[in-house]
């Protein structure tokens, strides 16, 4: 009885490094890590080496190469994201939109939307961007 | 003699079902979590016909498939055309610049100008549209 007391004795000490260590892995993550919300579909954001780091609490449109839009996982045709973002000013003045337009979207298409932006009465758009040296490990 | 020595002992708690939860945990977080760094590049939104049509207040960068630019109609290179820019703006503070890529242009094309352009503070940099193939 006393052999087998020791060993479960044993048993739990070597572990415990082990639970403390993962315990400060868990703790890393939930505290460094920010959640992403889910998207409609990947964009391949194009590279820029640019230190004006982006607010993730902004309303951000997303746009991929064929000429669609989405907030978030919902899809919108041009018109009735220009509504949403008209129905969106009236309740906040000072909006501030991202885009996040994917690499290959073509220049004609990006300029039109901003346009389009710009007759709601929008004064500036942040185009979203990734560094360049891309080291960081991808949370997408 | 068994009964009083399991109270003058402390049982051992098993640790496995608190580990299997901590590791679970873990691995949600590190699957559900992002660390890439977002950043920004501000554009203008104002129609390009709103701006003062005066030569000189602005400049024209114009860009196409082959990466060759323009800047109010001199071909130069990326690195003249920013620091031409780049001296503008310390002379004029809100100095316009407007890109004019040709169509079908990818946007990782222009990402790179304003790369280089957008560094400087103040710089009012908007996109205009290529007007020789007419209107979408």
């Amino acid at each position: 009885m006393e052999i087998i007391e020791e060993e479960k004795k044993r048993e739990f000490e070597t572990v415990l490094p082990l639970v403390n260590i993962v315990f400060l892995l868990l703790i890393f993550f939930m505290l460094a890590g920010a959640f992403t919300k889910p998207e409609l579909f990947n964009v391949a954001v194009p590279k820029a080496q640019i230190d004006k780091v982006a607010d993730r609490e902004s309303l951000t449109l997303l746009m991929n190469a064929n000429n669609e839009f989405a907030i978030e996982t919902t899809p919108y045709s041009k018109e009735k994201l220009l509504a949403f973002i008209n129905y969106k000013l009236v309740e906040q003045k000072e909006l501030s939109i991202q885009l996040k337009a994917d690499e290959q979207v073509k220049s004609q298409d990006l300029i039109s939307i901003m346009e389009a932006l710009g007759a709601t009465g929008l004064q500036s758009i942040r185009l979203l961007t990734v560094v360049s040296d891309n080291s960081l490990p991808s949370g997408n | 003699m068994n009964f009083s020595k399991s109270h003058t002992k402390r049982p051992l708690i098993s640790l496995t079902p608190l580990i299997d939860v901590v590791f679970i945990l873990l691995i949600f977080f590190m699957l559900a979590s992002s660390f890439t760094e977002w950043e920004f590049i501000k554009l203008g939104l104002g129609e390009p016909e709103s701006l003062p049509i005066v030569p000189k207040s602005q400049s024209l960068i114009t860009v196409d498939f082959e990466a060759r630019y323009t800047l109010n109609g001199e071909k130069l290179s990326l690195e003249t055309i920013a620091h031409k820019i780049n001296e503008q703006v310390r002379l004029q503070g809100d100095h316009p610049v407007l890109i004019k890529p040709v169509d079908d242009l990818p946007l990782q094309q222009i990402v790179t100008i304003l790369d280089r352009i957008g560094e400087m503070a103040g710089a009012n940099i908007s996109l205009v549209k290529d007007e020789r193939k007419g209107e979408h």
